[in-house]
């Protein structure tokens, strides 16, 4: 198997400045932008890419070109050495010669540290260098070497396939709070049975503990953990609070704008061609910041009409969990399920703290 | 002496005791007329069928004995042993003997373990084969209505047709679907058969492939139940195809296809060298990945096995890329996935172009047939310089030459396929040069200009880098989005 090889290239500041900032200062804006960007909206990585490439095409035509000029080449074990000493997410144009030098602590490298202030480093990484280069071992919780699935059939008094899936979301949730690691798999279950399906195990009776539910959506990709088992729930919703119905999400049924104050989330920050674990993230951090602004004010009751988008309903009452968990009593929140067979919405059980 | 053995003696073979029973009419029932057999007035013709065998483009040896045709041009036939010759490593297997003229790798395959087996599993098709054309006649029917007319994409729930055909001939079709009530996938229909212009399984095989990639896609436990399915229970042609690769089926639960014995299957339907199958089989023991990710992989073609194989050999970083490849902030990472991206992206390029057939016909079937015109080009990764060696059967002018065209022609090369040469790049391939009697080359993107040593040529791959790189963000968002 091959090795990785980085060569440090010097190039002078002037000459940095004159044919090169310019385009680096792009890239950095792109990094900007797609820090503030949704997950999974890829256009300004790809912008960042397109730029690092022609950057990387430059620096390798001047080292070509110029021979004589200061480089570095840095092994594999040095390379690691870098990777974990300095910040993970670093322009190839960000290392210092003094910083690498002390993190190396390397004889060889001659006159690295003197070059400071000079000339700009850039890190050119090579994929292909001959030596034998070892995978790491998995740790432990995240390896991928699992038995085959266990069969799960559904019990004999589900009627039909919607009380199977009940019985399978009820039968995961159970096993989740019995302590297996066996995960939750959202995906395909009823807007309606994943919400009640959440709310009752989220409900914690004297001496049960938190549990913390792995998630993983049927692509495979796996969420932050579910908290089960945290909160006093009750029955009713305080019927004097002051009401805000929104939208789980916009433009889902435009027809309901009349209904509604606000949309929630927006639409095309949700669907987006991602892993559904990115979906599910965006859709939690987004929520958390918008409860904690909307508790600021006054308590509320949130009317929140939903359809059933499962990584946009898991984040958002996991959001709502971890919230009420930390503020115990600030907001209620009252589930509206929508009914595709007559175009309605009905309510659902409120997620409200004693 | 029973009427089969005294045959058997007479022409001087051994052969397993259930052949003499078969001979002597000792069958299934349904298979009368079908099967050759000594002893009753239904059957076929034995003696006639030897005759025919004679006469085949091959003539058949003599230790095979037929007991049915398998399509109208080729037979099954037991291996037996002729008494003074030594026992051949398939004897009591039931094969295959083609009259035409084949590729000598499909003449003499195997259709089943033995007589019993294949006779059983002929008697279980054929008993349900009736009713399993009129299913997916009606399934047809039904999902064109609700689905087909008005192009809307099936929800996985959904119950939808699916068929193999090769040159317009159907070898598979099957009718599946995500079924709650198990949390897999249930099939109403599953059915295969041998065609002359086909290699002996392949129909079982595309059609598992495409069942298993399915289950696996539609992200259940990976049981496959057959409980709908005419034969209530794994269909026999199926179980046949597993047994033939060493895999049995419906141990567990007849009706179903266990998911540790799916696990097996879809290793066994995936088509990829040994190398390839011992590195993903290391990963996958080694926890990096699950097999059936690992096959998805190739199955969905987001990955070719060239491709896979370079990846798997020369980078420690397959985990990542099969994942959707790192963050692109992490920019010293990412620029060594790219490199192994790019390199194995021209890589598949150049293997696409080498096996186009000589007539420029498409290459897209995915079941082998006979008359396969494409080049048959062979691979070795050298790990531990980034290198392929490729060799084709048939020397053949190499593409993408801009110069020395006519000095280098494909029989033997040894590629490195680089987005960027390195002093490293160029040592290395200069060494090989000396070391190899392979002709040496770089491959590299369009547009890079690069000098090299005299003893490497360049062959330039006709995608840019900005091109290779837009597949390659394809290819990762495929991973990250699918179960890839």
């Amino acid at each position: 198997m091959t090795i990785e090889r980085t060569t440090l290239v010097a190039i002078p500041v002037k000459m940095w400045n004159r044919e090169y900032a310019a385009m680096a200062e792009q890239a950095k804006r792109a990094v900007a932008r797609y820090k503030k960007a949704p997950p999974g909206d890829r256009r300004e990585a790809v912008r960042y890419e397109g730029l690092c490439r022609a950057l990387v095409r430059m620096v390798t035509d001047f080292s070509r070109e110029n021979p004589d000029c200061w480089r570095w080449d840095l092994d594999d074990d040095s390379i690691r050495v870098l990777d974990a000493t300095f910040e993970q997410f670093r322009h190839p144009w960000s290392l210092n010669g003094a910083d690498v030098c002390k993190a190396l602590n390397n004889e060889c490298l001659t006159g690295l540290a003197d070059i400071d202030g000079t000339t700009i480093l850039f890190e050119l990484r090579h994929a292909f260098d001959r030596g034998p280069t070892v995978i790491a071992q998995p740790s432990e919780g995240n390896t991928y070497a699992h038995a085959p699935s266990e069969v799960w059939k559904a019990p004999d008094s589900a009627r039909g396939v919607f009380a199977a899936v009940v019985a399978r979301w009820r039968d995961q949730l159970n096993a989740a709070t019995a302590g297996s690691a066996t995960p939750l798999v959202p995906s395909g279950v009823n807007n309606r049975v994943l919400c009640e399906g959440l709310r009752e195990f989220v409900a914690a009776e004297g001496g049960q503990h938190p549990i913390h539910a792995r998630i993983v959506y049927r692509d495979g990709s796996e969420a932050r953990p579910f908290p089960l088992r945290t909160l006093s729930i009750k029955e009713r919703s305080d019927s004097s609070l002051p009401i805000l119905r929104v939208s789980l999400m916009s433009m889902r049924h435009p027809e309901m704008d009349a209904t509604v104050d606000a949309a929630w989330l927006r639409n095309r920050h949700v669907s987006l061609s991602r892993p559904a674990a990115e979906t599910d993230e965006f859709v939690y951090e987004t929520s958390r910041t918008q409860l904690r602004e909307l508790c600021e004010r006054d308590c509320v009751c949130m009317h929140v009409y939903q359809t059933g988008l499962e990584p946009a309903v898991i984040g958002f009452y996991r959001a709502v969990a971890e919230h009420l968990f930390e503020q115990n009593g600030s907001i209620e929140v009252v589930p509206h399920f929508h009914d595709s067979r007559d175009d309605s919405y009905q309510k659902g059980l409120p997620w409200a703290t004693k | 002496m029973s009427i089969g053995s005294d045959f058997l003696r007479k022409r001087s073979l051994d052969g397993p005791a259930a052949l003499a029973k078969v001979l002597s009419g000792q069958y299934p029932k349904i298979l009368d007329r079908v099967v050759y057999d000594l002893g009753s007035g239904d059957a076929g013709d034995l003696p006639s069928a030897l005759d025919i065998l004679e006469t085949a483009a091959t003539p058949a040896p003599a230790e095979l004995i037929p007991v049915m045709p398998v399509d109208e041009r080729s037979f099954a036939c037991v291996v037996c042993k002729e008494r003074s010759g030594t026992q051949p490593l398939d004897f009591e297997q039931v094969v295959r003997w083609h009259l035409d003229e084949v590729p000598e790798w499909a003449q003499r395959q195997v259709l089943d373990v033995g007589i019993e087996e294949y006779l059983d599993t002929m008697a279980g098709d054929l008993a349900a084969k009736d009713a399993g054309l009129k299913l997916i006649k009606n399934i047809v029917a039904t999902y064109h209505k609700s689905h087909g007319a008005s192009g809307k994409r099936p929800r996985h729930y959904d119950e939808r047709p699916i068929r193999v055909a090769v040159q317009n001939v159907i070898i598979g079709h099957a009718a599946i679907r995500h079924d709650d009530m198990f949390n897999g996938l249930s099939a109403r229909v599953w059915q295969s058969c041998q065609v002359p212009h086909v290699a002996t399984h392949e129909g079982s095989r595309a059609l598992a492939a495409l069942t298993l990639g399915e289950a696996f896609r539609s992200g259940g436990t990976m049981e496959i139940r057959f409980d709908k399915h005419p034969e209530k229970k794994v269909p026999a042609v199926l179980r046949q195809f597993a047994r033939t690769r060493g895999v049995e089926l419906g141990t567990q639960d007849p009706q179903a296809i266990h998911p540790a014995e799916a696990r097996e299957l879809i290793w066994a339907v995936t088509e990829m060298p040994n190398d390839l199958r011992m590195r993903l089989e290391k990963l996958t023991t080694d926890g990096h990945l699950a097999p059936e990710r690992a096959c998805f992989v190739l199955l969905s073609g987001i990955w070719l096995p060239i491709e896979l194989d370079f990846l798997a050999a020369t980078s420690s970083r397959l985990v990542s890329i099969l994942r959707g490849g790192c963050d692109a902030r992490i920019r010293p990472a990412r620029q060594a996935e790219l490199g192994m991206c790019r390199a194995a992206h021209m890589l598949g390029m150049l293997f696409k172009v080498l096996t186009a057939p000589e007539d420029g016909a498409s290459t897209s079937e995915t079941a082998l047939v006979h008359e396969d015109r494409q080049r048959r080009v062979t691979w070795e990764i050298l790990p531990d310089i980034g290198a392929v060696r490729l060799r084709n059967e048939r020397v053949c002018q190499l593409p993408w030459m801009e110069e020395k065209a006519d000095e280098i022609t494909m029989g033997d090369i040894l590629v490195f396929p680089r987005h960027v040469l390195t002093d490293h790049d160029q040592a290395e391939a200069a060494k090989a040069a000396k070391e190899t009697v392979a002709d040496v080359l770089f491959l590299l993107p369009a547009g890079e200009e690069v000098s090299t040593p005299d003893s490497v040529s360049v062959i330039t791959c006709p995608d840019t880098l900005e091109m290779i790189d837009r597949s390659i963000e394809r290819r990762l968002l495929a991973s990250r989005v699918g179960r890839a």
